[in-house]
């Protein structure tokens, strides 16, 4: 048996030295008489993997205008070339050079510790010797022992570091050092260039590809970056996006964002970043020994985000900022009692009472968020961000619609009226007497009438009673209905409720109960407190969105959508992703309540005595609406003004609320609504509207 | 009781030489891609071959103290189970797919390749059944060609995985083994007669196997494609020149090999060290199997000699195909090199392999030779 084994393991051992004989002839060929080639080759390239960004997805207005697009801009590069010292402080000398003579603004980390110009200490090392000290000591500066830490003192230990030549003059030297420190700290190599500037110009990167020679390991690549247009008009809607900060960015890394990605931080680019944020592509290139681009190896293309489709039309859009502007100046310069030429501020909402698609969402003062999209160069840019935020008169960067809390006035008597009559506290047609005083609790509530000394409304009936906004009647229809029906109905009308629209941070408000008095002040609920409640006054707190929605859903017969600037998503080619549809949740209120308070609507600027009389004569439709005017219990301050407004009265479209803090009286502002309604009809022509409807239905009309 | 005589020395050294060695070039060879595929961990693999390691080295511990005879009996269940799992690991939904082939178990977080459990239940079990059976060998129908239908299904069972590099080895392994028990010579003959027949046909007609089999000839004709890995390892081999660019100097391990920490991990190996230090593994590997062999011509009885031999085998021809893949002499198949390249179940059933070679290693004469 051993015998064979012995054999058998012969002729396998022989089979074992011819592969080994044949595999070492292989390895000595490929080693040592072709090795030198095969090293010569290896040396000619390095992969870099590359991110292909992917462009956001555009953000369109209802008709398809672009208000957000990317346009292609290019960046530049370093990567670690074999080097001297000297030769790459040549190198960046020569790339300073061609930065400054095209005004690209270099922006070095080394500017927060160390300024050539004033020659002095940054801001984070300005305030000690200690940390001037560690600092130095951290980044590798050779500092002598008992010597007196002064800028000069670091700059020329930065020289030394960097081993600037006395050929170079102290500015020049000062920028290569602000480069070289960037490179230090940041870090580059051949693999991983370290991007210097985005964004720079067409002029900056044709030079750069020109002088390529003299500079080895600068490249140039391009990106996509946002662009805003006209966005101005829709500053708050559209929001802006920005790089992520750091606290954010642990929540974020789990989805795939990297440190550098850009994130929409409010507005429609924050709420709708899910579809907008693209995903981006990976390439694999090789590059020669110089950083230069050699050769693709793979590609995975970016896939761009999805459009959005806002449901705002930017035309009507601009006509709101117009007329907005124009009215304010008009009621600063009006004068009057009251009038302190104070206003400053307003929110408009203009919203369709059959989807709940918010076609118009202006809030005054508003801002460019293009400024936003700056780089950190950009000191205009810096400048104009700073003086937003600290603006706190006019707060420009509050989103007014959502995030301004107003008390609604007398545009709330159509809610106090809605309740009484649910509520079967009054009926359609039933009088309740205005005597000019009314007294509650011993506290005594006048009429404005009986205030201005020409006596009191009389006999009126909800019609009337919205019509000429009288206070008694409320006074006493409130009373008698009760603050907790009130809070009821307002709730069933989503005021001081989030309407759920699709912007970020919207606020709540609140609204008059037993139960917010009582947490607010620890304080009983008293009649006379549902006085005030029933004509807007006390602690309610509302924003126009909510107010326009809640007039909306008078007009639409009491259905209450969820407002939405949202109107589809699509893909880059066009094909839609997602249709937002309408959401809306009926409102348990009957038919002949929705038509009596309509009436009064209608009369308010259709009556000879209505509030708002002769302010939509010109048009060919009639206008139901409201004024309010909020008292803001500050001193030596206008009124804030209110109008709210749907048309047409008798096949509604549009729902419009508009506030203009210190606008004085809610009359004040109804040319504002005036503007819009024209515009309106002017883009959506109406043609089912009859001028016969005009004079037979109201019989208080002139 | 007798005391028990010492493990073979050269087998031992050569193996914890051949340990030492690779671990370090599993370090250098994957740092790069863990720092690019890991979140930037560069020690990923090494910390996970040295959770390996100690596993392995106590198997190998265990197995030296036990009586490999005891193994015969036991050995047609482990074949029974190994079969089995090969079975099991084709269901989808017990056999988990990566890279498109279904060969892993994942048990506790750790994936298990049963195909590994399948190469020393064979050695085993048929040494088990030649040293029984060997006088039926010398025929061909009753003798050998059982043998062949079983190592045909198995192969089958692998292929269907797909395991192409595992079916190679347990073919060539049972090969050995049944030409070392004595099967007669002009069988392997007139059974070569078909297999490259087949081979030959399978080349020529199937596109796919042609394209491939064009690509290991000339890989320079698609480097980026097909040819990638080859010209990759070539680079990095031709560049090492006669000393190598250094310990962890490699250039091609920076992600244009792919995978450099396995089964080309010797490719950076050429390129580090050099011709000399590709000498120097196959030196270290052929000392290990001349004392393999050793041991099997030495070993008390025929089951001791043909697992000695089996064992020696399964490396000697993975490191065999490893080199030639390496250097672009046979087309590209993913074949790994023994106790270098980076992986949890064979580096544990390989040490464990080692350890039964040791146990027959104290039972051998070797005066006899």
């Amino acid at each position: 048996m051993k015998k064979i084994l012995k054999d058998r393991f012969f002729i396998l051992g022989f089979f074992v030295v011819v592969g080994v004989v044949i595999i070492i002839f292989r390895l000595f060929n490929l080693q040592i008489v072709e090795g030198q080639q095969y090293y010569e080759y290896s040396q000619r390239g390095v992969l870099q993997e590359r991110i292909i960004k992917a462009p956001r997805g555009r953000i369109l207005d209802r008709n398809g205008i672009p208000i957000a697009v990317n346009r292609m801009g290019f960046s530049v590069q370093i990567a670690y070339v074999k080097m001297s010292a000297e030769e790459r402080n040549r190198m960046i000398f020569n790339l300073v050079q061609i930065f400054e003579k095209n005004n690209e603004i270099y922006k070095s980390l080394l500017d927060d510790y160390f300024l050539y110009d004033t020659m002095e200490f940054g801001p984070k090392i300005k305030d000690s010797q200690d940390k001037a000290y560690s600092w130095a000591k951290e980044i590798g500066l050779k500092i002598e022992k008992n010597v007196d830490i002064t800028p000069q003192y670091i700059f020329k230990l930065l020289k030394q570091k960097y081993e600037l030549s006395d050929e170079y003059e102290d500015k020049d030297a000062a920028k290569v050092i602000k480069v070289c420190y960037d490179l230090q700290i940041k870090g580059y190599s051949i693999r991983a260039p370290l991007t210097l500037i985005k964004d720079v110009k067409w002029e900056t990167v044709a030079e750069i590809e020109e002088r390529h020679h003299e500079l080895p390991g600068v490249t140039t690549d391009w990106e996509p970056f946002r662009e805003y247009i006209d966005s101005f008009y829709v500053g708050h809607i559209l929001g802006y996006i920005r790089g992520i900060d750091a606290d954010e960015y642990e929540a974020l890394k789990s989805k795939g964002y990297g440190y550098n990605d850009l994130i929409g931080k409010t507005g429609v680019e924050k709420s709708a970043e899910e579809y907008l944020r693209g995903l981006d592509g990976k390439r694999t290139i090789e590059v020669d020994t110089n950083g230069r681009f050699y050769r693709n190896l793979s590609y995975t293309p970016a896939e761009p985000g999805k459009d959005v489709v806002l449901t705002i039309d930017l035309r009507l859009q601009k006509a709101v900022y117009e007329s907005v502007e124009k009215n304010i100046q008009r009621i600063r310069e009006k004068g009057g009692e009251g009038n302190f030429g104070d206003a400053n501020a307003a929110a408009v909402v203009v919203l369709d009472v059959k989807t709940g698609e918010v076609l118009a969402m202006l809030s005054y003062p508003t801002f460019d968020p293009a400024i936003f999209l700056a780089g950190a160069g950009n000191k205009e840019a810096q400048q104009k961000i700073l003086e937003l935020n600290n603006d706190s008169v006019n707060t420009p960067l509050l989103n007014r619609p959502i995030q301004g809390l107003y008390a609604p006035g007398s545009t709330f008597k159509p809610l106090t009226a809605i309740a009484g009559l649910e509520e079967g506290i009054i009926k359609v047609n039933e009088i309740i007497r205005d005597d000019g005083i009314y007294y509650i609790d011993g506290m005594k509530f006048e009429c404005l009438e009986y205030r201005h000394g020409l006596g009191a409304h009389g006999n009126l009936t909800i019609e009337r009673a919205l019509a000429t906004s009288c206070n008694i009647f409320f006074h006493i229809l409130g009373k008698e209905t009760g603050i907790d029906n009130l809070d009821k109905w307002a709730k069933n009308f989503g005021l001081g409720e989030y309407t759920g629209i699709d912007l970020p941070g919207e606020y709540k408000g609140n609204r008059n109960s037993r139960d917010y008095k009582a947490e607010m002040f620890h304080e009983a609920w008293y009649p006379a407190d549902t006085a005030q409640a029933a004509i807007g006054q006390l602690f309610n707190q509302f924003t126009p969105l909510q107010i326009a929605n809640y007039v909306s859903s008078i007009a639409n017969g009491g259905y209450k959508y969820t407002p939405h600037v949202i109107k589809r998503i699509t893909d880059y080619d066009g094909t839609v992703v997602k249709e937002i549809e309408p959401v809306f949740e009926k409102i348990p209120v009957s038919e002949e309540t929705i038509e009596a308070v309509k009436k009064g609507m209608v009369a308010v600027t259709n009556s000879i005595d209505g509030t708002a009389v002769t302010v939509f004569d010109s048009l060919p439709y009639k206008v139901a609406g409201k004024t309010g005017t909020a008292q803001t219990g500050r001193l030596n301050e206008s009124d804030n003004g209110l109008f709210v407004c749907y048309a047409p009265a008798d096949n509604p479209r549009v729902a419009i609320a508009v506030v203009v803090e210190k606008g004085v009286w809610g009359s004040n502002t109804a040319p504002i609504a005036l503007d819009i309604l024209k515009k309106y009809f002017e883009l959506y022509d109406i043609k089912n509207v009859s001028d016969s409807a005009k004079s037979d239905e109201v019989v208080f009309t002139r | 009781m007798k005391k028990q005589k010492p493990v073979d020395f050269w087998v031992l050294m050569t193996v914890l030489i051949l340990l030492a060695f690779g671990t370090i070039m599993v370090f250098s060879a994957s740092a790069p891609y863990a720092y690019n595929y890991m979140n930037g961990d560069t020690y990923h693999f090494l910390k996970k071959q040295l959770q390996y390691l100690p596993i392995g080295l106590f198997a190998m511990f265990v197995m030296a103290n036990f009586d490999y005879r005891k193994l015969a009996k036991l050995s047609p269940y482990f074949f029974v189970i190994s079969i089995g799992l090969l079975v099991l690991v084709l269901i989808p939904g017990i056999g988990r797919v990566f890279n498109k082939s279904r060969r892993w178990f994942v048990l506790a977080g750790q994936s298990i390749q049963p195909s590994e459990f399948m190469k020393i239940s064979l050695i085993l079990f048929f040494s088990y059944s030649l040293s029984s059976r060997k006088d039926q060998l010398k025929y061909f129908f009753k003798g050998l060609l059982p043998y062949l239908l079983v190592v045909g299904a198995i192969a089958v069972l692998l292929l269907m995985e797909p395991h192409f590099s595992c079916a190679i080895i347990v073919i060539l392994v049972s090969a050995i083994l049944l030409f070392c028990a004595g099967a007669k010579i002009k069988h392997f003959v007139m059974l070569s007669v078909p297999v490259v027949a087949a081979l030959a046909s399978v080349i020529i007609f199937v596109d796919y196997m042609r394209e491939r089999a064009l690509s290991f000839l000339n890989p320079f004709a698609d480097p980026t494609g097909d040819g990638w890995q080859a010209v990759q390892s070539l680079y990095a081999i031709g560049s090492g020149g006669f000393f190598g660019r250094g310990l962890g100097k490699s250039l091609q391990k920076f992600l244009y090999l792919p995978e450099p920490y396995n089964d080309f991990i010797l490719s950076v190996v050429a390129e580090e060290l050099g011709f000399i230090g590709v000498l120097v593994v196959m030196l270290l590997f052929l000392i290990f199997i001349w004392r393999g062999v050793k041991i099997a011509v030495n070993a008390p009885d025929l089951f001791g000699s043909l697992v000695a031999i089996g064992i020696t085998a399964l490396v000697a021809v993975q490191v065999i195909i490893n080199f030639a893949v390496v250097t672009s002499s046979v087309p590209v198949t993913g074949m790994p090199l023994p106790f270098f390249s980076y992986g949890g179940t064979s580096l544990i059933l390989l040490l464990t392999d080692v350890g039964i070679l040791l146990n027959i290693s104290r039972h051998a004469d070797y005066k006899r030779i």
